[in-house]
Order: C-alpha cells, then structure tokens, then sequence
C-alpha cells in the first residue's frame, strides 16, 4: 500500500469518523454516511491542508472515493 | 464533582494534543468528537446563518474549549430564519439554546448589491440595506419575544472588493453599510440583551480574500475557507462567552521582558528597552493597551521575580514608564513562586484566581503557573513583542459585551480602597471604623436606568451570593415590573468617595395557597460587590428588601443558601442575624411586625419618590 494511500485512508476515517481498517481503496461516498455534499468539505479542507495542496472547482467533483482521492492528488503531484 | 474536574482536565489534554491549530481541520474534527461527550452539561449557544452554520460545529467546540469556556452550537439548516423562530415549537427552540446568534450575510442577502449599485444610486443601495437592516432587526426582536437568552446579531459586511474610488464617494457602498451598521447597532440598543456580533471585524481581522472561497460556498454554502471557519468560531465563542459569564477582573503581569525589554536587575534602569524607538516602542504599546484595558474597568497587578525595591522605582521615576504604581491594584514583587503571588494577588483584591489573567513572556512560568493555579487563565505571549499586544486583544474573558460608567470609575474606586485601609489602621473599634467611613446609602427598585448594572452585578458577584442564580437580563426587568416581586438595589458612598450600586436583591411571593395565607415571600437572589464587605451594607440592605417586600405584603421571608464554589462566606449569612432554620440551608424569618433592623453606620439617604 503506497505511503499516498494509506495517509488518504487515515484523512477520510478522521473527517467521517470511522475506524481505519474499514476505510479501502473503494471506500466511496456510498458506503460512508457522513459523505455528503455538506461534509464533503470538511474533506477538502483537510486535504489540502494534509497534502498542501488546492483543488479546483472540477477536482471537487471528483473527491467521490479514495482511489479518486489518491488518483487526483498524484495528478497535482503530492508525494 | 470530582468527575466534573477530570472532565475539565479531559478537555485541557485533547485541547492540548490539538495544538494550536497545528492538526488542521481533521485535527479539529477529531477533538470535537472526542469533546462532546465532556460538554453535554454546557449552554448551547444556537445559530441561525444564511450559510451552512453545520461546518462551524466542529470548529466552533474546539474554539471555546481552547478559550477555557466549552460551549456547544447548534446550527440551523442554512437559510432558514424566520420560520424557525415564529414557531416555538421548531428544532431551534428544542434546542434550549442560552445565546442566540444571526449571521444574515449581505453577499447572500442581497447577492447583487454591489453590481446593481451604480443603477440604483445612493438612495436605491439604502433602501436595500435598510430592508435588510430591519429584518435582522425584527428577528432580534421576535427572539427576544419568545426567549430570556442573549441575542447577538451580526453586521453586515461587503467582504470583497468594490470599485476603485468606491471610498472616494461620499455616497460609496462602503460608507452606506457603515451607516447602516451603525443604525444596526442604535436599533438593537432598544432589544433587551441583544449585541452586534462583529462579523465585518471577523471578516477584517481575516482579510476578506483570505476569508472567502467562492468554491466551497458554491458546493456546499460554507462561509469561507478554513481560516474563516477558525476566526468565526472563536470570536463567536468569545462573543458568546461574554454574555454568559462574567468577565475576568484582574490582568497580573511580569515585568521583564513583558513590561519593558531587558532585565532590569542585570541592565538596569537606563538599559530597559522602553520608548518611542525601536524594539522598546512595542512594549511602550503593551503597557499602552493594558492601560487601555484598565480604563475599561480591569484591575493590573504585577508579579514578578525582581528586587521588589528596584522594580517599584523603576516603575515610579523610568521616564518612559505609561504604567505608575499607582495603575497597579497590588503587587507581588520577590523570589518566590508566582503562583504563590498571584494567590496572594486575588487575595488582597479579594477576587477569585479563576478572575485573573496572567501576562508572561516566560514560557516555563507559564507552564508552572497553569500547573500551580488551572483556574488561572493564561495568555500565550508569543516570543517576539511584536506580537504581544495582538495576544493580549485575542484573550477571550477581557470584554463584557457594554461598558458601564461603574466600570470605568472602577480604579478610581479602587484607589479609594487603598486610602479606607490606611484609615482603618488608624480607627480603634470596628463600630468606630465604620462610623468614621460616613457611609451613605442610597436604595432603590430597579429601572431601565439601573437595569444594566444590576443585571451585571447578578451576572458576575460570586462571593457574597446567596443563591448564585445568573438571571437573563429581560427576566430582571420582568420581575422588577412583576406585582408580588421586588428587585432592589443599594448604592453606596463613603468618605473616600462613591462605590457605585454596589447590592442587589430580588424577593417574590411563594406561590401556593398555604404560602400566601402565611404572607410568605422568599429571597430569590442576595448579593452584594465583595468591594463593602464587612461594613454592615448588607444588613442595610436587608433591612431595605425586607421593608419594600412587606409593602407588598409579605408578612414572612424566607431566605436560602446554595453552595457553590465560591459563596462559603455567606454560608451562615440567615443563621447569624438568628433566622429560623427551617429545613437544609433554608431559613425563615417574621416581618409582620418589623423587619430587620436599619444598621446605625450606614446612613440612609431619602427616597427620591419621598
């Protein structure tokens, strides 16, 4: 499990508060309650402040699952 | 109780792993969870916001928590007013909420004021904002309708660039929502208890560009970007603390390093940094604003580890020196432990420790003052003095939401403190004391010209309290209007000077049959400023409610004490002047006859209806 994902994983289990090792690669806004379009920006703060990083007004709309999460965060180069 | 303190010591440690916002926002996602099951006791403060008031939560807990106050929010779903507050039986009313909060925001109000503006023209911008105004107007006032508990109303605020000489223009969009907010403030003035929370300061302190996020106002109605989420819950939560509990009285500050630069001891009084130039202009701006905050009405004291001799004539003849002895209600200069000095600073105020603010520049005695005395609130000077004075203005506990005149006559008072103990050296007897005192009392009932002080008093005395019951300000006035109740006050002068309205008391009818038969009133609150304790005042005082309660009536009182932290003084008040006990810390006394006696060293001033 790459470095990226696992600090992915450990962001989306602090802002939706649920434990860790239920949070996967596919981990999406469908099998997590507290993933909705209000929280969704808890999740943005907290990942540009963890990775350093800014999104834009589409890659919002792309933070739907982990996987996309560490997909885009590649794209914007955080190690 | 004891599980009450470590739920206190609990908050402390998950504030402290925190850190100061170090964590980012899934740190302060995590502490507020961890937070909630500790604060289940403390006021809800609720939120009616044009934008998504549920993101503060998170932040808005961890903020009060930071500031020693937890504070619980609950948010109403964005954009969504009046409807809540007209029906009492709404989610917002569920909620119990002890301070209620509008955030009405001009940019979603009225989304295209500015762009409309150069069309509409001054008269047009106006009537925009005046509608606007008087709906924030008439909420506060349908709150204040329905509901005791504090209202805080934001400002409104531009919170963006407007046209280059948009200043410029007498008739500018700038100048016209100035306007506007100033009429805000004059209108709520006429709703009991009802505050302008600041939000064009909060935007201010922020900087309006760092404050938004069109983003994530677009996604999801957030007020702005994180920061803004940070700056809004902590001066909501200061703003909130402020109406619910009273402020701190006394700021305690070292003198090296924080006073002035240097240490006087190695560089003596010529090589302080301390002046208009330089380094030494910043700590000149410290001892600036403290003064400042003692013309509001704080206390300053000093503790420091210095020569006690050099440091008082160092702050005696320095030149440059704004702070004199004479600005310092007491002083604790030696080589001893600070906490033991500001110990002994609360003690001769006569004021708790939890009143103190500690002013440092030393981390490791901040470190052992907070292990020492928790109750103590510390400020967290940052280590270069450029940041001291910022510090100091963000300690929440500092403001009360309206300045008195009593407040700012304070260190006047204060001085005459120090001038009545150098005579009660030289009195003989208590009694003859107290005579050569002179006091003169006057009494009265509660009106809108003593409203605000007497609610004050009640929110803040917590020696000479009886009950310690924290009465919202509009049920002070209700009772005050009420028939079979009393709300009285007593002001006191001496010889040294006036001491302002200094008791409060409030008696009303028991309700029941048997109870009004017997004629029997009891005594809802008695309190009085710890500043005439000891001088017999409450006595006059008592002599004062018992006589206007029998012109209503009463034939019987009854008086209670209920313990709290700090009211043991009081605890044997009714026994002592030979009350009846009648059941636990509940004691009755006869009036049909006579009430209490009058004392003879206070003289009574005529009744101004008489």
């Amino acid at each position: 499990m790459s470095l990226l994902l696992q600090r992915v994983r450990k962001v989306v289990a602090d802002v939706f508060d649920v434990p860790l090792e239920r949070v996967g690669p596919k981990t999406s806004k469908d099998d997590v309650e507290a993933w909705d379009s209000v929280n969704v920006v808890h999740l943005i703060m907290a990942l540009e402040a963890e990775f350093a990083v800014a999104f834009s007004d589409d890659d919002t709309a792309d933070l739907l699952s982990v996987e996309l999460i560490v997909a885009l965060l590649e794209e914007k180069g955080a190690a | 109780m004891s599980s009450g303190l470590s739920a206190a010591a609990e908050v402390e440690a998950i504030i402290a792993e925190a850190g100061a916002g170090a964590e980012g926002p899934s740190g302060v996602l995590k502490a507020a969870r961890r937070l909630a099951p500790l604060i289940s006791g403390q006021p809800r403060v609720a939120l009616l916001a044009s934008f998504a008031g549920q993101l503060l939560e998170p932040y808005f807990v961890v903020e009060a928590a930071r500031a020693g106050y937890p504070l619980r929010l609950w948010a109403a779903p964005f954009g969504q007013f009046e409807q809540l507050v007209l029906d009492t039986g709404s989610a917002l009313w569920a909620s119990a909420p002890e301070v209620l909060i509008v955030v009405l925001r001009l940019c979603e109000l009225d989304r295209r004021l500015v762009d409309e503006a150069p069309e509409l023209g001054p008269a047009g911008v106006t009537a925009r904002l005046v509608a606007l105004r008087s709906r924030l107007v008439g909420l506060a006032r349908e709150l204040r309708a329905r509901s005791a508990a504090p209202v805080l109303v934001a400002n409104l605020a531009l919170e963006g660039p407007v046209a280059l000489f948009d200043a410029s223009d007498p008739d500018g969009l700038a100048h016209l929502v100035a306007e506007q907010n100033r009429v805000l403030a004059r209108e709520l003035r006429e709703v009991a208890d009802a505050h302008v929370f600041d939000y064009a300061g909060t935007v201010a302190e922020v900087g309006a560009a760092r404050f938004a996020d069109a983003r994530l106002w677009a996604m999801a109605r957030a007020v702005g970007s994180t920061e803004a989420h940070v700056a809004m819950a902590r001066r909501l939560a200061a703003s909130a603390r402020a109406l619910l509990r009273p402020a701190q009285k006394c700021i305690v500050v070292d003198l090296d390093h924080t006073l002035w630069g240097g240490v006087l001891g190695d560089d003596g009084p010529a090589g302080l940094k301390l002046g208009d130039d330089g380094v030494g202009a910043l700590y000149k701006d410290l001892q600036a604003a403290l003064l400042g905050y003692r013309r509001r009405g704080l206390l300053l004291a000093v503790a420091s580890k210095n020569d006690d001799a050099v440091a008082r004539e160092a702050l005696a003849t320095h030149p440059e020196m704004l702070l004199r002895p004479a600005d310092f209600a007491a002083m604790e200069i030696g080589w001893g432990p600070k906490s033991e000095g500001l110990s002994a600073i609360a003690r001769a105020l006569n004021i708790g420790v939890d009143a103190l603010v500690f002013v440092d520049d030393n981390p490791v005695e901040r470190a052992a003052v907070r292990a020492a005395l928790p109750e103590v609130q510390v400020v967290e000077l940052p280590a270069e003095p450029a940041g001291y004075v910022a510090a100091l203005r963000r300690t929440p506990g500092l403001e009360a939401p309206r300045l008195l005149a009593e407040d700012r006559a304070r260190a006047g008072m204060v001085a005459g403190d120090v001038a009545r103990g150098a005579w009660s050296a030289q009195a003989g007897s208590v009694q003859d004391f107290l005579a050569s005192l002179e006091m003169v009392a006057e009494v009265g009932r509660v009106d809108e010209a003593t409203l605000g002080r007497v609610h004050q008093l009640i929110q803040k005395t917590n020696q000479f309290n009886l009950t310690t019951r924290r009465h919202p300000l509009e049920e002070v006035r209700r009772l005050g209007a009420a028939d079979d109740a009393v709300v009285a006050w007593l002001r006191l002068a001496d010889r040294f000077g006036d001491l302002g309205l200094v008791c409060v008391g409030i008696a009303r009818a028991v309700a029941g049959e048997a109870a009004e038969q017997a004629g029997l009133w009891e005594i809802d609150s008695l309190l009085m400023s710890c500043r005439v304790m000891g001088r017999q005042v409450e006595d006059a005082f008592l002599s004062y409610l018992a006589e206007q309660a029998r012109g209503r009536g009463a034939r019987r009182l009854r008086g209670a004490f209920v313990e709290t932290a700090k009211n043991a003084p009081v605890r044997g008040f009714y026994g002592e002047r030979g009350w009846l006990a009648t059941g636990d810390n509940v004691w009755e006394r006869d009036i049909a006859a006579e009430g209490p006696a009058w004392p003879a060293v206070v003289k009574r001033r005529p009744d101004k209806e008489a």
